[in-house]
């Protein structure tokens, strides 16, 4: 079995520890991600998400619990924690606002040129990491002042992208994106977590990513797993499907349903036969078409009939 | 009328030789009471333009007038602010006193209001916007939808006619997201004007009015059903319509018939149900019918 890329284990967290304010934000988390996986975590204001994230690459210490990398634990003194943080790349909130540079490519190519990467390669780093976010490489000599959000945030993004992390955690990446430039952002991490096809057989997909989000939406259209966290625990995890189709543990943790699947149990509910599980504006549509060409009971869009009440 | 604008043009930049403009000849008119949702693409000009309906930004051509005041008259600048109260997306950065009922005193306080009458809009405040017994809770141990609350609380405070959003949802989770509309919505329906800036296209279908901005002018200016329900249009200004419109509008690429012009959650199921009982009818008759063949 191959090392994860990330693995946490029994981590606990307090904010203020040994004070009147102590306060805990993580208690007892497991978490695991391996290459090729795309990785949701859900969870109301103050679950506990940004501590989380706050551990993946080092930024915060595990006070208990053991945080590893590639198999290599950060509180190991061996751990080069440098190259921890060049191996987990972590975009924070609202990116665009840490652009400084005065051109858009300078802003792309200041952590390789950190790291003293000879010029040729920066160049590479630069051009592959835009067009990994769907910018032109031509898009270097724009003026950063004059993008807008989301082509700054892209900017952002791309920074990270050409440090070449194998684990890429994002938090709250579309937010205050207009709906074009989600879904732009959307498709972009999709291809960049698949990453150059894998050489010869055998070789197993490299990258990963952890993703952050109250848009439920992203969380169907990007991952395969989640951990739904709430008050600092994992309450629920197991494949997206799964875990967003239990409505009652959704809304108990204040995570919303998604509007497809709350409009499937609407419908179910009213002709009084059993709910299909549509996560997407697609299945939902090819579920109803079904139901209304013919079918008395509401079809899975995958074909798996369920068995229905009143027949 | 609660505002008036007339060829409003804003550049961030208009020192330069060649200005690039923010906002380009915008002309409208909102009510009193209204409740208008602005939407548009990133960088389109949403905030821009809320920013001169309390003269925070100030018209590099033309006028806005907001209730009967020109916003370019200097001396009038605080009855403007008064008026139109600002809720941001980030409720900590507007955060500056220590507990609920200071934040929400301030604005009041500097007004030069009495105190007998600053602890009657404090408590009216906190009762409107949800916070009732908070008041001497710290900010600090506030959750962010409960900050968020206070932000209107203490705009509230100082009794605007407007309530002006930018975004202010868009950093909460679910819950409080909920809470905070129906908050809007409460206030709203007892005569209160909203403008809300969003990028949330459901949260946009329930206003009374949208206006939808590209490169810095008006593209459409209607009501939600109306504007929200024009799909390829949205599409060319970076926009998607809502939920109920793309799977109504989905279903109907492979139904023909169906039809296009659903708009809530409700509309649409009942088109659904109609049409899948009047189906289960048609289909009992017919089973009626053919037990009676076999049986003859």
């Amino acid at each position: 079995m191959p090392v994860p890329l990330i693995e946490i284990r029994d981590l606990s967290y307090v904010y203020n520890r040994g004070t009147r304010l102590a306060v805990c934000a993580l208690e007892q988390i497991s978490v695991e991600v391996s290459a090729g996986e795309v990785v949701g975590i859900l969870g109301a204001n103050g679950s506990g998400k940004s501590t989380l994230l706050c551990h993946m690459n080092g930024l915060f210490k595990p006070q208990t619990g053991v945080v590893r990398v590639d198999g290599r634990s950060l509180a190991d003194r061996s751990t080069d924690i440098r190259a921890v943080r060049r191996r987990v790349g972590l975009v924070f909130q609202n990116p665009e606002d840490q652009v400084f540079e005065r051109f858009a490519g300078d802003d792309v190519a200041f952590g390789p040129r950190s790291l003293g990467l000879p010029r040729e390669e920066v160049r590479r780093r630069v051009k592959e990491a835009m067009e990994a976010v769907g910018l032109p490489f031509a898009f270097k000599d724009r003026l950063t002042e004059e993008l807008s959000r989301g082509q700054k945030r892209r900017i952002a993004l791309a920074g990270i992208l050409a440090l070449e992390p194998g684990l890429l955690v994002l938090d709250e990446p579309t937010a205050n994106l207009d709906p074009m430039g989600r879904r732009d952002l959307i498709a972009s991490l999709k291809g960049w977590v698949l990453g150059p096809a894998p050489r010869g057989p055998g070789r197993a997909r490299e990258r990963a990513v952890v993703i952050v989000s109250h848009a439920i939406d992203d969380i169907v259209e990007l991952a395969d797993r989640v951990y739904l966290l709430a008050a600092g625990k994992i309450v629920a995890e197991g494949p997206v499907r799964e875990v967003l189709a239990r409505r009652a543990v959704l809304a108990k943790n204040g995570i919303q349903t998604p509007f497809c699947a709350s409009f499937m149990a609407e419908l179910a509910n009213r002709l009084k036969s059993p709910t299909v599980d549509a996560m997407t504006i697609d299945e939902a549509a090819s579920a109803v078409a079904e139901l209304l060409k013919g079918n008395n009971r509401l079809q899975h869009p995958m074909g798996k009939a369920r068995p229905s009440g009143n027949g | 009328m609660l505002v008036r604008i007339e060829h409003l043009s804003f550049s961030y930049n208009e020192a330069q030789r060649s200005p690039s403009y923010a906002l380009t000849d915008v002309n409208l008119t909102i009510d009193d009471g209204e409740y208008v949702a602005i939407a548009g693409h990133n960088g389109s000009g949403k905030t821009t333009l809320l920013k001169h309906l309390n003269a925070l930004l100030l018209p590099v051509e033309g006028n806005v007038w907001v209730s009967g005041l020109n916003t370019r008259e200097r001396g009038r600048l605080t009855d403007v602010r008064r008026a139109m109260g600002m809720v941001f997306q980030d409720p900590a950065a507007q955060i500056i006193q220590s507990t609920v009922e200071e934040e929400v005193a301030f604005g009041p306080e500097n007004l030069g209001v009495s105190p007998e009458e600053i602890a009657l809009r404090v408590a009216r405040a906190l009762r409107a916007s949800g916070l009732e017994g908070l008041g001497e809770r710290p900010c600090g141990f506030l959750s962010i939808g409960q900050k968020q609350l206070l932000s209107i609380a203490a705009t509230l405070a100082m009794e605007p006619r407007c309530l002006l959003l930018d975004e202010a949802t868009s950093m909460l989770d679910w819950p409080a997201r909920v809470r905070f509309i129906e908050t809007i919505e409460g206030l709203h329906r007892r005569g209160m004007a909203v403008v809300s800036v969003t990028q949330d296209m459901d949260e946009a279908a329930r206003a009374e009015r949208v206006i939808v901005l590209s490169e810095g002018r008006v593209a459409m200016d209607g009501p939600p059903r109306e504007i929200l329900t024009r799909v390829d249009r949205l599409a060319v200004l970076g926009l998607e319509p809502p939920s109920t419109v793309r799977l109504a509008r989905k279903i109907g690429e492979t139904l023909h018939g169906f039809p296009s012009d659903l708009f809530t959650v409700s509309e649409l199921a009942d088109e659904i149900e109609r049409r899948v009982r009047g189906k289960r009818h048609r289909k009992g008759l017919r089973s009626h019918v053919g037990a009676k063949g076999k049986n003859a």
